[in-house]
C-alpha cells in the first residue's frame, strides 16, 4: 500500500500532494468503520489508481534541470583525473576499447564489401542469372551457372516481362589465343587476359562504366571489341581505339577491332574481365553443327521488368524445357529432367556455389560469422569495462559519500558516471581511428578487398560511429552508474562497501570472457587442423614438383561424321609428342603429359551411362578427363587392375562412337561393380548409342579438396582439347628446370607464349577459403584472450588493493609467498574452469556442424579441446601471478600500515 | 474566462463549494455529494474540478489544519470568489427561468 502512495507521490504535482494523501487516508479511516479493513483498503487502491489522469499528471512541473549542463564541465575535470588517478586500470580499459572497436571496424569494412557485390548495375535488383539444375532418375547430376542455347534464345524473344536478357561466353589465354596489332604492326601474343564473347544487348542489362565509347552503341556491331583501361595502358599506351585484335580458338581466326575502353571493373563485381568481344551470332555450334535447343551455352542474365515474377518465370521456362523434351531433339537422354533457376544478382557473390562460378564467389557464412565475433569481441570489451569500472568505483565511495552529503542528487551522479564512461568511449574510438588509419592497407591485403579510405567517411559511417558510441555509453557506464549512485553516504564515508553481489556479477562476466575466448581459441585449433589434414593428405595422385603448362593445341581439329569422330591434326600431335619426348631426354625431367583437366578444377566434360551387365536401367553421371600414355606414369597414379592405354592397342584411340576407357575406382563402385576386376572389359553406354569398353581401373584420387567426395571419373585417350602439359621434374634446381623447359618449348612452338605455373599451387588455391578462416580465427582468438586477459588483470589489481590488508596479517601470521599466490589464483582457476565447461559443449556442437560440409574432416580429439583450455589457463596464470608475486613479496609491515 | 457557462459536474461543486463555507474540501465535498444526492462520485474527479475551477478564477485555496484522521496532512480549503458567486447568481436565475416553462414545474411563491 505504501507502493501506491509512493507512485501517487512520483505522479501528483509537489503542491498538490499532501492534501490529496491526506483526503486518501481521511476516506479511508471512514471507510474501515463501514465497510471493514480489507474492502477499504481495495477502496483506497482504487483511489490512488484513480488519480493518474491527465487533469493530474499534466499539472506537473516537466521542466529540464539545466542545472545537469552546468555541470558538463565539473564532470569532465572529474572524468580526467580519476582517468590520471588510475592511470593503469584507464588504459587497460581504453586499449581494451580501442581494439575491439578497432576490430569491428575493420571487419565491418570487410563486410560491408562483400555486400556491395554487383550493387553498381542501374537495375541490379531486377537482373538474374539462369542457372540450370539436371536431375537424373531423381538425383541431381548437375547445377550450373549456364543454359542451353534454346532458354537463351527464348529469354530473348518470347518472354514480355524480359526487358533485355544477355549471353556471356568467358575465355582466357587458356584457350584461346589472342594477338594484337603493336606498333610495329606485327601481331604479338597477350600473354594473359580475361575476356568474355558477349552479343549486343551485353548494356541493356549491366552497365558496366566505359571511359570511351557509349555503351549504347559500342558493341553494336558484330567483330567490335572493348578493352580495359589498365589493358590498354599496358599494350597500347592508352590509345587503343581502331586497332585490331586477333583471337585463335583453334577452330577460326578472327579479327576485331577496338572500339571502346572500359573502366577498370570494380573489384565488386561478381564477373571481372580485361575484354568483351562482341562475336556474330552464328547458326553453327561449335563443331559445326546446328545449334539446336539443347546445345550448351554461356551465361545467361535477363533484366525484367517490375511487374515481373521470378517464380512464373521460372516455372515458364521449365514447361518449355519439358514440352522441347517431349518433340525429343535429340535428348533421348535416359530421362533427364532440365529445371531453371533465376537467381538475383546481387545474391549471387555470397549466395551461389555452383558449377563454373566466373570468379570464386565469397561465402554468406563467413560474413554472418564475421558479424557474430566482431559483435563477441565489443561484448567482451564492454564486460571488461564494466568490470573495472565497478572495481575502480569501489574506491571512489568516499568521495561519492561527501558528495552525496553535499547534496548531490541521485541523476547528477549517474550523469557523472555517464560523463566518464562517454569521454573513455569517445577517447578509444578516436584511438581507434587511428589505429584503423594504420592498419587498413595491411588488412585489405590481407582479405582481399580493395584500399580505400572513402569509404571510413560517408554518412552512413559516420552515424553508425555516433550511434555506436552512444550505445556504447550506455552499455558501458550504466551499470556502474546504477550500482556506485546506490552507495549510502554515511556508510560510505565510514569505509568500504562490502562487495557481496557485484563480486559475484562481477565473476560471472569474467567467465563469459573466457568462455568467448576458449570457444575462438578451440574454432581456430580446428579449422587449422582441419586445414593442415587436408593438405597433407594423400591425394591419390602426385601434384608436387609438378610444373603444368597451358597448351595451345587448337590447330586444325575438324570433326568428321564419317570418320566418327575428331580426326587430329597429325602434324600436332606429332609436335607434342616430339616436345615431350625432348622433355623426357632432360635429366632434370621425370616424365611429361597431356591432360584436359587438372587436379583442383572440376571436369566439364561427362555424360551419362548405363551399366548393362549390372542394371539396365540404372544411369550415372561420370565425369571425363582426357589423357595421353604418359598419364598414370607422370603423375604416379595406380593401375587397380585392367591395363594402361598402350599404342599397342590402337582402338584405344577410339571414336565417339567406341572407344576405351579407364575409370576410377570410385565410379566402378558407382555403377554397381563388386571390384575393380570385374569391371575390366565389361562396357558401359550412353544414350547416344556409343559403347565405351572399361579396359583399366584406376585408383581413386582426390581430383577437388577433400571438401568434396571423391568424383566418380573415365579416362579417355583423347589427344583433342588436351589443354595442359604436367610436366614432373626432379631436383633441387627448380629455376633450372623451368629455364630448359622453356627453351623446349620456343622450339618446338615458336609463337605461343610460355605460360607455366605449379600444379600443387593450383590445387591449393582450392584451400583459399580455409586459409583466410583460419587465419581470421586466429587473429581473433588471439584478441580475445588479450582482451579477456586485460580483464583480469585489472580484476587481479583490484583484488589485490582490495585484500592488501588481510594478505599483510596472512604474511604475519606466517603464510609464505607460495600461499599468498596461490591464494589468488585458486579463485581465478575456478572461474576459468566453470568458462571451459560452459565453452566446450557449445563449440563442440558448433564445430561438428561446420565440419559436415567437409567430405573429409578430422576426428575431433578430446586433445583438440584441452590444448586451448590448458593455454588460456597457462596465460590467465602468468597474468595473475605477475601481480600476485609484487604484493606477496612485500613488507607485510607495509601492507599493514595502508589504512 | 474561457466559457460563459460551466459543466454540470463544476457546476455541482461550485455550489457545494460554497454551501460548505469552511469545511469546503476535496474529501468533504465528495462524502457531502454522496449522502445528499446518493451518487457515487470519485475523490480524483472532485480534486480535478476543483483545480480547474480555481483555474478559472471561481474559487481559490488556502491550506488549513491537519486533522488525526487525515494521518496530519492538511487539507487545502476552497472559497468562492465574487466571480464564482456572480456565476452562480446567473446559473441560478437561468435555471428558473427554464423552469418556470415547465407546467409540472411549476413552483408556489417564486
Amino acid at each position: 500500500m505504501v507502493f501506491w502512495f509512493r507512485v501517487l507521490r512520483f505522479i501528483c504535482p509537489l503542491y498538490l500532494y499532501e492534501e490529496i494523501e491526506g483526503d486518501l487516508i481521511q476516506k479511508f479511516n471512514l471507510d474501515v468503520k463501514k465497510f471493514g479493513e480489507s474492502k477499504a483498503k481495495r477502496r483506497l487502491i482504487w483511489n490512488a489508481i484513480r488519480f493518474f489522469r491527465p487533469g493530474i499528471i499534466l499539472r506537473n512541473n516537466f521542466s529540464v534541470e539545466l542545472n545537469q549542463l552546468y555541470m558538463l564541465r565539473t564532470y569532465v575535470v572529474l572524468a580526467s583525473r580519476s582517468f590520471v588517478r588510475n592511470k593503469t586500470f584507464s588504459l587497460i580499459n581504453v586499449l581494451g576499447l580501442s581494439v575491439s572497436m578497432v576490430v569491428c571496424i575493420l571487419i565491418l569494412q570487410y563486410v560491408r564489401f562483400e555486400l556491395s557485390y554487383d550493387d553498381f548495375h542501374r537495375s541490379a535488383k531486377n537482373i538474374y542469372r539462369v542457372a540450370t539444375k539436371v536431375t537424373l532418375q531423381n538425383e541431381v547430376i548437375n547445377h550450373e551457372t549456364n543454359t542451353y542455347d534454346g532458354i537463351s534464345k527464348a529469354l530473348k524473344e518470347e518472354f514480355p516481362e524480359v526487358k533485355a536478357a544477355t549471353t556471356i561466353g568467358g575465355f582466357s589465354a587458356d584457350n584461346t589465343f589472342i594477338r594484337y596489332e603493336d606498333k610495329k604492326h606485327t601481331f604479338t601474343p597477350l600473354q594473359t587476359y580475361k575476356a568474355f564473347s558477349v552479343d549486343s544487348t551485353f548494356f541493356d542489362v549491366f552497365s558496366f562504366p566505359l571511359l570511351k565509347g557509349d555503351p549504347r552503341v559500342a558493341l553494336r556491331d558484330p567483330y567490335s571489341a572493348l578493352i580495359s583501361e589498365t589493358m590498354a595502358n599496358q599494350y597500347f599506351d592508352g590509345n587503343p581505339l581502331g586497332k585490331i585484335l586477333e583471337t585463335n580458338d583453334g577452330e577460326e581466326r578472327r579479327r576485331f577491332k577496338i572500339t571502346g575502353i572500359l573502366k577498370d571493373i570494380p573489384a565488386n563485381s561478381h564477373i571481372k574481365f580485361d575484354l568483351l568481344i562482341h562475336a556474330p551470332a552464328t547458326d553453327k555450334n561449335f563443331w559445326g553443327g546446328t545449334i539446336g535447343f539443347w546445345g550448351w551455352g554461356g551465361q545467361t542474365y535477363v533484366l525484367l521488368h517490375d511487374y515481373a515474377e521470378r517464380a512464373s518465370l521460372e516455372h515458364k521456362l521449365n514447361q518449355l524445357a519439358v514440352s522441347k523434351n517431349g518433340l525429343k531433339n535429340n535428348k533421348d537422354d535416359y530421362g533427364q529432367v532440365s529445371t531453371f533457376e533465376l537467381q538475383p544478382l546481387l545474391d549471387i557473390h555470397l549466395y551461389s556455389h555452383i558449377l563454373y562460378e566466373l570468379e570464386t564467389n565469397g561465402s554468406s557464412a563467413l560474413v554472418f560469422a564475421l558479424i557474430f565475433l566482431a559483435s563477441i569481441i565489443i561484448i567482451i570489451a564492454w564486460v571488461n569495462y564494466v568490470n573495472l569500472s565497478t572495481a575502480i568505483s569501489e574506491e571512489k565511495t568516499k568521495s561519492i559519500g561527501i558528495r552525496k552529503v553535499v547534496g548531490a542528487s541521485r541523476v547528477g551522479l549517474i550523469s557523472q558516471i555517464l560523463t566518464e564512461s562517454a569521454l573513455f568511449n569517445t577517447l578509444s574510438v578516436l584511438i581507434a581511428i587511428i589505429l584503423v588509419h594504420l592498419l587498413l592497407p595491411a588488412f585489405t591485403s590481407f582479405v582481399g578487398i580493395p584500399l580505400d579510405y572513402s569509404t571510413l567517411y560517408d554518412k552512413w559511417v559516420c552515424l553508425v560511429l555516433i550511434c555506436f558510441i552512444f550505445a556504447s555509453t550506455l552499455m558501458s557506464g550504466f551499470y556502474p552508474a546504477i550500482v556506485i549512485s546506490s552507495f549510502y553516504p554515511v556508510r560510505a564515508l565510514k569505509g568500504k562497501i562490502s562487495s557481496g553481489s557485484n563480486f559475484t556479477f562481477r565473476r560471472a562476466l569474467v567467465v563469459f570472457q573466457f568462455a568467448a575466448a576458449i570457444m575462438l581459441m578451440i574454432t581456430t585449433v580446428v579449422a587449422y587442423q582441419q586445414l593442415s589434414f587436408m593438405r597433407s593428405t594423400e591425394l591419390g595422385i602426385n601434384i608436387n614438383q609438378v610444373v603444368i603448362i597451358k597448351a595451345m593445341n587448337f590447330d586444325k581439329e575438324t570433326w568428321s561424321n564419317a570418320a566418327g569422330g575428331y580426326v587430329i591434326d597429325s602434324a600436332y600431335l606429332n609436335k607434342a609428342d616430339l616436345f615431350k619426348e625432348e622433355l623426357r631426354s632432360n635429366a632434370a625431367i621425370v616424365n611429361a603429359t597431356s591432360l584436359s583437366h587438372l587436379p583442383g578444377e572440376i571436369p566439364n566434360w561427362g555424360t551419362e551411362f548405363k551399366a548393362e551387365t549390372i542394371d539396365p536401367e540404372k544411369a550415372y553421371r561420370l565425369l571425363a578427363i582426357g589423357i595421353d600414355y604418359d598419364f598414370i606414369n607422370t603423375l604416379q597414379v595406380k593401375l587397380l587392375a585392367g591395363r594402361n592405354f598402350s599404342p599397342e592397342f590402337p582402338s584405344d584411340h577410339g571414336n565417339e562412337g567406341k572407344r576405351a576407357v579407364l575409370i576410377n575406382e570410385a565410379a566402378s563402385k558407382l555403377l554397381g561393380f563388386k571390384n575393380p576386376e570385374e569391371a575390366v572389359h565389361s562396357h558401359i553406354s550412353t544414350y547416344w548409342g556409343a559403347d565405351y569398353e572399361i579396359i583399366g581401373v584406376l585408383n581413386s584420387f582426390h581430383q577437388l579438396s577433400l571438401k568434396e567426395n571423391l568424383e566418380p571419373l573415365y579416362f579417355i585417350l583423347q589427344p583433342r582439347a588436351l589443354s595442359y602439359y604436367a610436366i614432373n621434374f626432379k631436383g633441387e634446381n627448380v629455376q633450372e628446370a623451368i629455364e630448359q623447359i622453356r627453351s623446349s618449348w620456343d622450339h618446338h612452338f615458336p609463337d605461343y607464349p610460355f605460360n607455366y605455373f605449379f600444379l600443387d599451387q593450383y590445387f591449393d588455391k582450392q584451400y583459399q577459403y580455409e586459409q583466410k578462416f583460419s587465419s581470421v580465427m586466429g587473429l581473433f582468438s588471439g584478441l580475445a584472450v588479450f582482451i579477456a586477459c586485460l580483464g583480469l588483470f585489472g580484476l587481479t589489481s583490484y583484488a589485490i588493493v582490495q585484500r592488501t590488508k588481510e594478505i599483510g596479517i596472512r604474511k604475519v601470521l606466517g603464510a609464505t609467498v607460495t600461499n599468498v599466490i596461490g591464494l589468488f589464483t585458486r579463485d581465478f582457476v575456478k572461474l576459468i574452469l566453470a568458462a571451459n565447461v560452459i565453452a566446450v559443449p557449445l563449440v563442440y556442437f558448433g564445430v561438428s556442424r561446420w565440419l559436415e560440409s567437409y567430405a573429409f574432416r578430422i576426428a575431433l580429439g578430446w586433445w583438440l579441446f584441452a590444448v586451448p583450455f590448458v593455454l588460456i589457463l597457462l596465460i590467465a596464470l602468468v597474468t595473475v601471478s605477475l601481480q600476485t608475486i609484487k604484493v606477496a613479496l612485500r613488507n607485510p609491515v607495509e601492507s599493514l600500515k595502508y589504512e | 474566462m474561457a466559457k460563459e457557462y460551466l459543466g454540470e459536474f463544476e457546476e455541482l461543486v461550485l455550489t457545494m463549494v460554497a454551501a460548505l463555507q469552511e469545511d469546503a474540501y476535496g474529501a468533504a465535498i465528495s462524502d457531502e455529494i454522496e449522502t445528499r444526492l446518493k451518487r457515487d462520485v470519485n475523490l480524483s474527479a472532485v480534486h480535478v474540478t476543483l483545480y480547474r475551477l480555481e483555474d478559472k478564477g471561481y474559487i481559490k485555496s488556502s491550506m488549513g489544519g491537519g486533522t488525526k484522521e487525515r494521518g496530519g496532512r492538511r487539507k487545502r480549503i476552497y472559497t468562492v470568489t465574487s466571480a464564482g458567486m456572480a456565476m452562480l447568481r446567473v446559473m441560478k436565475e437561468a435555471r428558473m427561468e427554464l423552469w418556470k416553462m415547465v407546467p409540472q414545474l411549476k413552483m408556489s411563491g417564486l
